[in-house]
């Protein structure tokens, strides 16, 4: 009779170790619907990363090519009011021209990218821009009005059905504004000319053929543009230039707008020499501070004891050798008309033999010392303390477009010295020379980034 | 038990064939993301050299080729070289070329350089098989800076 009982405890245990299995198993079953489910997820997660990639990249170039579109473009003012037509508060994106919707593969579905601006007029965008109405210069008012040459723009890739968008922040240092051919905003001027003859000429030359051609003086001629004066000086200044140029033979070399007759036709002698305060030494420092504070910009250190000296050759030459006798010595390639350079240099710089290039050659606090033949279109700037424009030597010094010498010290002399040994100075005014050194790469930057 | 242990073998194989699947999914999506990575990493040095020398020679029209391995990418260091050798289970070619004449890309001088880097490289799958070869491309414009 007690065989019984342990018969029935066995026949209890029938099937356990199936039931164990089956929870065993299902146990195991939950983990790896788990794991399936995450590694389902892993490759879209994945590709979602190559998408995206792929779409930002493509935003990526279309901040590129926006840049490279707005170095292009500007209006009177140096600022980009022109793109923003149509502009209102509500809708202030207007898209760039020719950039919407641009594929860059050449495979179908590849993605595109769509680039648009829109002007600083609001508050929101003062951390972005870092302009205020209080800043110099200020953000702008209006959705149309660029006045401070700066736009917000924002390039979308779209890839798959993945958009990404990189917007930024343009800028470009436009221009100071230029009344004569040579302006020297300063309230204290020495000028010495001993040269037999100066050439300074405020009406607008233009050179048509374009190329090689215009490397011959004789291939620019004047344009219909209206004329600028010969020579602009700081009010107090006025006396120091007169006297400078009160000789006959050299006077007669200074032409441009009348100073007594602005509308008619052009002056010459110290008819068309003026202190109309157009450009002041504030105006031209702001333009250097803005130049050297662009990341971008290589800035060529010279010393008192290691000036830096360009030696070009016995005909002038855009490659020349810049060395600073301290053992530093490199190649320089001072531009083209198709190409311009910013060369900046801070201290003095001396030009010695032949030398030509294009776009701005600025020198700041330092003297500018040109002891051969200087051929440069586009703008020549000495500015900053202690600024020197001296040329010496047999050289000739033609320069297309407009120079200045200004002085930031208040009550600062500039130094203006056209030895006698020298072959003479010849400014011309260009606009078609001052619209290329404005669409120099250098004077524009890329001052903020974010992905939104 | 008998019963129970068909069960289990049954149930075990099952759970191995979906291990092993889940496993090659997982690293299915690893190796694109290494891919991505690898073509970000090539973009991202042109864009260095572009911003500091526009016409360095790595700049120059034309495709290279590197075999990189899966290891840790950081900073500068590169797990790339120009030959294939053990270990380097990505490949990856970057092409270059100028762009000119399109909006926003002057004829002269050149602003515009396309860039496309592709990187090919094999799953691991759940048969085992080695010849699904898989590519991801990033393509973008490089431009100077000054």
């Amino acid at each position: 009779m007690a065989a019984a009982p342990r018969r029935a405890h066995r026949c209890d245990e029938r099937g356990a170790a199936l039931v164990v299995t089956l929870v065993a198993l299902l146990v195991m079953g939950g983990l790896l619907a788990t794991y399936l489910a995450v590694s389902a997820l892993e490759p879209q997660i994945s590709r979602n990363l190559a998408d995206a990639s792929r779409a930002r990249h493509l935003a990526e170039a279309g901040v590129e090519r926006g840049f490279n579109v707005l170095i292009g473009i500007a209006d009177a003012t140096g600022g980009w009011s022109v793109l923003l037509a149509g502009a209102t508060v509500a809708h202030p994106w207007m898209p760039v021209a020719g950039l919407t919707n641009v594929a860059l593969a050449r495979t179908a579905n590849a993605g595109t990218f769509s680039v648009s601006v829109r002007n600083d007029n609001g508050a929101a965008d003062t951390p972005i821009t870092g302009l205020s109405a209080s800043t110099r210069p200020s953000m702008d008012t209006s959705p149309t009005a660029d006045d401070n040459a700066t736009v917000i723009m924002r390039s979308t890739g779209t890839f798959d059905r993945v958009s990404k968008t990189v917007e930024v922040v343009v800028q470009r240092a436009a221009l100071p504004p230029f009344a004569a051919a040579l302006s020297i905003p300063a309230t204290t001027l020495r000028a010495a000319v001993a040269a037999a003859a100066v050439d300074i000429d405020g009406r607008d030359y233009g050179c048509a053929g374009g190329g090689l051609s215009c490397d011959t003086e004789s291939s620019w001629a004047v344009t219909s543009n209206p004329l600028k004066y010969g020579v602009s000086v700081g009010p107090d200044a006025r006396a120091a230039i007169e006297s400078a140029l009160a000789a006959p033979s050299i006077g007669d070399g200074v032409k441009g707008k009348s100073r007594t007759d602005p509308a008619g036709a052009y002056a010459t002698g110290l008819e068309t020499v003026t202190s109309d305060g157009a450009l002041t030494p504030t105006r031209v420092d702001e333009f250097v501070r803005v130049v050297a504070r662009n990341p971008a910009t290589a800035v060529l250190q010279s010393t008192a004891a290691c000036p830096l000296v360009l030696t070009g050759a016995s005909a002038a030459t855009s490659t020349a050798t810049l060395g600073n006798g301290c053992g530093m010595t490199t190649t320089v390639d001072l531009g083209s008309r198709q190409d311009p350079r910013l060369v900046f240099v801070r201290g003095d710089l001396i030009l010695d033999r032949g030398v030509k290039g294009a776009g701005i050659l600025l020198v700041q606090d330092g003297d500018l010392t040109s002891q051969g033949d200087l051929e440069w279109d586009g703008v020549v700037i000495v500015a900053g303390r202690g600024a020197t424009l001296s040329l010496s030597g047999g050289g000739r010094t033609a320069i297309r477009g407009a120079a200045i010498a200004s002085e930031s010290i208040a009550g600062g002399t500039v130094d203006v010295a056209i030895g006698g040994s020298s072959a003479g100075l010849s400014v011309r005014t260009s606009a078609q020379n001052l619209s290329m050194a404005q669409g120099l790469r250098a004077l524009h930057s890329i001052v903020n980034w974010r992905e939104i | 038990m008998l019963v129970a242990t068909a069960v289990l073998a049954v149930g075990l194989v099952a759970i191995a064939t979906g291990f092993q699947y889940a496993t090659s999914g997982v690293a299915v999506g690893g190796g694109e993301s290494t891919a991505v990575f690898l073509a970000e990493q090539r973009v991202e040095q042109l864009r260095a050299d572009a911003m500091s020398d526009f016409s360095a020679p790595s700049l120059g029209p034309g495709t290279t080729t590197e075999y990189c391995a899966p290891a840790i990418i950081a900073g500068r260091t590169s797990t790339c070289q120009d030959t294939a050798g053990a270990g380097a289970s990505y490949v990856r070619r970057t092409t270059i070329s100028d762009v000119t004449g399109s909006m926003g890309c002057p004829a002269r001088p050149v602003w515009c350089k396309q860039v496309e880097v592709r990187v090919g490289y094999r799953p691991v799958t759940s048969t085992g098989e080695l010849n699904q070869a898989r590519e991801i491309d990033v393509i973008t414009v490089l431009g100077p800076r000054a």
